[in-house]
């Protein structure tokens, strides 16, 4: 009986269930836009590690390394392949495994480049520098074959084409971890490689495609020119850490870089619940190495796009304050809205309604309100959040994701937050909103209450 | 259904200055009477109404119905003493805007079970009141003579033993004024209602034989 008039209520008092409606859907929309720019942001920065099965990225970053036909992206410094070993004797750790990031010359552009300076000796290893720039500190800036070898000066001309590529050297075999994991391979057209590849190649399908290659077509990579392709793979919508536009096997890396057993980025997998802080120590320790950077996405959440723990802190601060406004509004207007009543109940009373009956009434109307408006504001929120997220693109930490700043083919270093449909996150919001509307319409209507039938109805 | 008022004061307090509205009154309205309480306007006339059904509660004194003091009786056992036994009719009606006049009819029995037993009850009562072409209207859809009628309807639904009306015929021509006058004359001489009346038309107040005059 009571929902039944409680429902005509609602109908029949259209101008005030109308702002009602409007101010909760709002300010629920407010919430769930915060909530889900913020959680999809949060997701954002999981994904990379997630993609490569990763709970943190091991890096030894320094001083640059010197030029040379296969270099190690700048800043990378490499990290002896034995170290992987010591990683994985750690209690916390379920898996560790490890790739070489390089950039690679084509040996055909050197070629261009010997033709230009006449002097450089091409062969595999370092290629002699040029001419050394220094920047206006004065310090020695890298060295090579065109000093800044993507911004073409007077001094050290450079043909348009010359530029180096990215090329992984990744595990023979696919595992859980690193940049191309198991999962990857549902996007792979051709195969992965086997124990016996040596000079074969896996091309990403953006640099496929730029480059108009196909499987079983061979590609100048590094001191060798017929690299056969075997596997064309898709590395998906978002930047991917050690991304990379072609993939070997790392023991052809290796013997490519020239610099011994080493590898530039390690992924480790920890076991659930551990204590990142304490393995942190535990690895520096193991490497006895200081400078090593492990990182996890909670750390490069505080390096990417200028997110500083302050301003972490800050998000959450506003977070709560726009929580704290958004339910004080609905309890503000519920409050009022009830209030306004006072005349409809002391006419009520007066033809012989009792108080709990009035209560029950009013908190019915309010929690139908609540959940009409939570829900309406959940959908609201779900599209402003969508629209606003897609255009908050977050760039992956440059050393995760090392591309030549200058690389003339595709480069993904963005993530782009998607708008997840998070049902746990709709359901409690449209709870507190019905919560929160049917008591701020109780406490209104105990304060109806206390009038007497004639003074409340007065009011009318 | 007899009540009688013993000592009842009112005081309101406004602006930290006491109003004192009605002082020491005596009365006694005995079963199936009809009462006028005449007088000028402020002299109390809708309060002591409002103390007789229970709307209202006296700063001193006694309101007793039937024996029982109101003053005694517990908050449920009020509503229902206000349901059951009383139909009281507000000054402005009182009518719910956004409710049909059927709606507003069967206001005080809709949360009742066996409401749909009353749906005779409810086209007799708006017959009888010349309304039962208009119950699908809004009250704003209704002249003020047939909104005081639905407020009558909605007084009589539980057919109630005292009819407290408020200044009844305060918004009505003479034409509707006479008629809303005769039903009540009609209800009290058929069914035995007692009927309390306030009103500060003389002319109103003459038309009955039982008057309680306040104020000089």
């Amino acid at each position: 009986m009571l929902i039944k008039f409680s429902i005509k209520n609602i109908l029949t008092r259209r101008r005030r269930s109308l702002a009602s409606l409007a101010g909760i859907s709002i300010s629920i929309a407010l919430f769930i836009s915060v909530i889900l720019i913020l959680k999809s942001a949060q997701e954002a920065f999981k994904k990379p590690l997630q993609d490569a099965g990763s709970d943190m990225i091991v890096q030894l970053q320094g001083e640059p390394c010197v030029w040379s036909i296969v270099k190690l992206p700048t800043d990378l410094n490499p990290i002896p392949l034995k170290f992987i070993d010591k990683i994985k004797s750690l209690d916390e750790v379920v898996a560790v495994d490890g790739a070489l990031i390089t950039w690679t010359f084509p040996l055909s552009s050197l070629s261009k480049m010997q033709k230009i300076h006449g002097s450089a000796e091409v062969y595999r290893g370092n290629i002699p520098a040029v001419k050394e720039v220094k920047n206006s500190t004065g310090t020695p800036c890298e060295t090579g074959p065109a000093g800044s070898f993507c911004q073409t000066d007077e001094h050290a001309p450079v043909p348009s084409n010359f530029s180096p590529i990215v090329v992984a050297g990744v595990s023979s075999e696919p595992g859980e971890l690193g940049p191309i994991t198991k999962s990857d391979l549902k996007n792979i057209e051709g195969r992965y490689f086997t124990k016996e590849d040596k000079y074969a190649v896996i091309v990403d399908k953006d640099f496929a495609r730029t480059r108009n290659l196909k499987l079983e077509d061979d590609i100048d990579i590094g001191p060798r020119l017929a690299n056969k392709i075997i596997g064309i793979i898709d590395p998906g919508y978002d930047a991917k850490i050690a991304g990379a536009q072609v993939f070997i096997p790392l023991k052809v890396a290796i013997e490519m870089a020239g610099r011994g057993d080493i590898v530039d980025i390690i992924f480790v997998k920890l076991k659930g619940g551990v204590d990142t802080a304490v393995v942190k120590q535990k690895i520096k320790k193991a490497l006895e190495n200081d400078s090593v950077t492990i990182t996890t996405s909670r750390d490069y959440l505080s390096s990417v796009a200028g997110f500083s723990f302050l301003a972490q802190g800050l998000m959450l601060a506003i977070f709560f304050i726009v929580i704290l406004i958004v339910f004080l509004f609905i309890a503000k207007t519920a409050f009022a809205a009830a209030l306004e009543r006072s005349g409809e109940v002391g006419t009520l009373k007066a033809i012989g309604w009792r108080n709990k009956d009035v209560i029950k009434l009013i908190i019915m109307e309010n929690a139908m309100l609540g959940f009409l408006g939570g829900l309406i504001g959940s959908v609201l929120g779900y599209l402003a959040s969508f629209i606003y997220k897609i255009n908050l693109p977050l760039a992956l930490p440059y050393y995760l994701n090392p591309y030549p700043p200058c690389s003339r083919y595709l480069v993904k270093t963005l993530i782009v937050p998607r708008a997840g449909f998070p049902i746990n996150i709709f359901l409690l919001t449209i709870l507190l909103a019905v919560i929160i509307q049917s008591l701020s319409g109780l406490l209104a209507a105990i304060r109806i209450l206390r009038l007497t039938p004639v003074d409340a109805a007065r009011r009318l | 259904m007899s009540i009688k008022l013993e000592n009842i004061s009112k005081i309101f307090q406004a602006s930290h200055k006491e109003l004192k509205v009605l002082e020491d009154i005596n009365l006694e309205i005995k079963d199936g009477d009809i009462l006028v309480i005449f007088g000028k306007s402020g002299t109390g006339k809708s309060t002591l109404l409002s103390l007789l059904g229970g709307m209202d509660v006296p700063t001193s004194g006694k309101v007793i119905v039937d024996g029982v003091d109101l003053s005694n009786i517990k908050p449920d056992e009020f509503a229902r003493f206000r349901k059951e036994k009383i139909g009281y009719i507000f000054q402005a009606f009182n009518l719910l805007d956004n409710l049909k006049a059927i709606d507003n009819i069967t206001l005080p029995i809709v949360l009742d079970k066996d409401k749909n037993k009353k749906v005779d009850k409810i086209m007799e009562l708006a017959a009888e009141m010349g309304i039962k072409d208009r119950l699908s209207h809004l009250p704003g859809e209704l002249s003020l003579g047939e909104q005081q009628r639905v407020a009558i309807a909605r007084a009589m639904i539980n057919s109630p033993r005292i009819i407290l009306a408020d200044e009844p015929t305060a918004h009505l021509d003479n034409e509707n004024s006479l008629k809303i006058i005769e039903i009540f004359k009609k209800l009290n001489r058929e069914q035995g209602i007692t009927i309390v009346l306030a009103t500060d038309h003389e002319v109103v107040a003459s038309s009955f034989e039982h008057r309680f005059k306040l104020g000089v």
